[in-house]
């Protein structure tokens, strides 16, 4: 290629930028071919030199909107909305280190929001991903490819600032998780819409003031928290996140974690479960039907009007206070002790069973009987009760 | 390598090398690429944007022999803005070098 050639091209791929700009890039390129023209250099050698023209575009692109050496190229904006008045019939959250906070929307639209407070670093770490199939909404907080993770915990903060942009900052683990929750996804359902999945790592569920068909939740270590909802189904599973329930209503409810408590308040379960391995169960104020409660070493404290209670615990104490006239309980310890405390009841029939410890059973101030085992029948012995302990004590009392 | 650390590192470059005295273009450009290899045009959006940034102002010249030629030189803004990116340029190198000798 040749000079005329080379500047013909240059003029046109210039021409976007307005005639201004061009004449004076046209210009500074003449000037550099004359230049290196007088110190022998040969056309081709000049333009070698100069280099590929769309090399040089892309730098004045860059420059066009004027990003004031601002945000670093590869951040995305830290904060994005959006707004979608599609019906949809499923929404799929996936937040990972994020806190994902879903309530109802006001205006029947579906609104995301997403938000990264952390430090650059955060935000390079992780990015916003959505899409739409079939009906449903998918939205989530990735981790992005290639953006090592500097494990070394022993190092502090290192923040580098250059050309006025932070372009290094690491710290350490501590300061790692800290800023993990700085990363807020936040939605708005729309009334009506009728399934919901959310899940997390590290970061939390928030869920509140919602009518769903179906709810999941599934975490690692956040914890969940449901609060003013009425839900149909609903499947809760946490690893060590602990779960809170205050005020729900549930057709149907199963709630899970592996170490985590579960927290239940002034909440309606029809049917189902809440199930803990070395967590404790705790649900007062509050209404079920025939719901099962397990922990394996945790302890079990009810204090609820339910139709029913079935608690099974291997070490752990199992304390329920029954309000109104359920129809029966079962509540089964290895080494735990047993409290079951019945208000209100026109009568029971109490089976009673201990191999080590002591058993004992109270009906209103009349009787008070100790055994190690036996049934015990008050009033119209409605209320039938079963509970068995291998070494610890027993205690039926009824007011 | 990430084309805003790439073009800061060429700002400065290129103002430390006006530091020393007013220089025309295709001088410039020559310094700059006797060190690195570079696209000689990509310097020249670089210089038009230091100047709409009024780090330095322009004037012509007449050369001995030859057109004119387009000299840029460094304001005080420019003077003083070469200092700061210069301290946190020497900051950033001693900071990645702590970090590779380990």
């Amino acid at each position: 290629m040749k000079k005329a050639e080379y500047l013909e091209k240059l003029r046109e791929k210039l021409e976007t930028f307005g005639r201004e700009l061009q004449e004076e890039i046209l210009e500074d390129y003449r000037e550099h071919f004359a230049e290196g023209e007088k110190q022998g250099k040969s056309e081709e050698e000049i333009i070698d030199e100069l280099g590929n023209i769309e090399d040089m575009i892309q730098e004045m692109i860059q420059d066009l909107p004027e990003p004031e050496g601002e945000a670093v190229s590869w951040v995305q904006e830290p904060e994005k909305s959006y707004t979608y008045s599609e019906t949809f019939k499923e929404v799929v959250l996936k937040g990972g280190v994020a806190k994902i906070m879903v309530s109802q929307s006001e205006d029947d639209q579906l609104h995301v929001n997403y938000e990264d407070n952390g430090s650059l670093s955060n935000q390079m770490k992780y990015e916003f991903c959505q899409r739409q199939e079939n009906g449903v909404y998918y939205a989530e907080v990735k981790r992005r490819e290639n953006v090592e993770d500097s494990k070394d915990e022993g190092d502090e903060l290192i923040k580098i600032k250059l050309f006025g942009r932070t372009i290094i900052s690491y710290g350490n683990a501590s300061n790692f998780g800290k800023e993990n929750h700085s990363i807020i996804l936040t939605v708005k359902l729309p009334q009506g819409m009728p399934k919901l999945n959310t899940t997390v790592s590290s970061g939390d569920i928030c869920l509140s003031g919602l009518e769903l068909e179906e709810y999941k939740a599934t975490s690692a270590s956040g914890d969940v928290n449901i609060k003013e909802v009425k839900i149909a189904h609903s499947e809760v599973h946490t690893a060590s996140g602990d779960i809170c329930v205050e005020n729900g209503t549930f057709d149907k409810g199963k709630f899970t974690t592996a170490s985590g408590n579960i927290n239940v308040n002034d909440t309606c379960i029809s049917s189902g479960s809440l199930t803990t391995a070395s967590g404790n169960i705790s649900m007062k104020e509050g209404g079920a039907g025939e719901v099962k409660y397990a922990t394996a070493s945790g302890n079990i404290n009810l204090s609820t009007n339910a139709e029913g209670y079935e608690c099974g615990t291997a070490s752990g104490n199992i304390k329920v206070k029954a309000v109104g006239t359920p129809k029966k309980a079962v509540l089964n310890t290895a080494s735990g002790n047993v409290q079951f405390h019945l208000e209100d009841a026109s009568g029971v029939e109490a089976t009673v069973r201990t191999m080590s410890g002591n058993a004992k059973v109270g009906w209103k101030d009349e009787t008070r009987i100790t055994a190690k085992k036996g049934t015990f029948r008050y009033g119209d012995g409605s209320c039938k009760v079963s509970i068995k302990s291998v070494s610890g004590n027993i205690n039926v009392q009824c007011v | 390598m990430n084309t805003q650390f790439k073009k800061g590192a060429l700002e400065m470059c290129v103002l430390s090398q006006l530091v020393r005295g007013d220089k025309y273009g295709y001088e410039l450009t020559e310094k700059i690429s006797g060190e690195m290899s570079i696209a000689s045009g990509t310097l020249y959006p670089i210089l038009r944007r230091l100047k709409e940034e009024d780090y330095v102002t322009t004037y012509l010249q007449e050369s001995e022999s030859g057109p004119a030629r387009k000299y840029y030189q460094l304001t005080d803004k420019g003077r003083q803005y070469q200092r700061q990116i210069k301290q946190e340029w020497e900051a950033f190198v001693q900071a990645v070098n702590q970090l590779i000798v380990g």
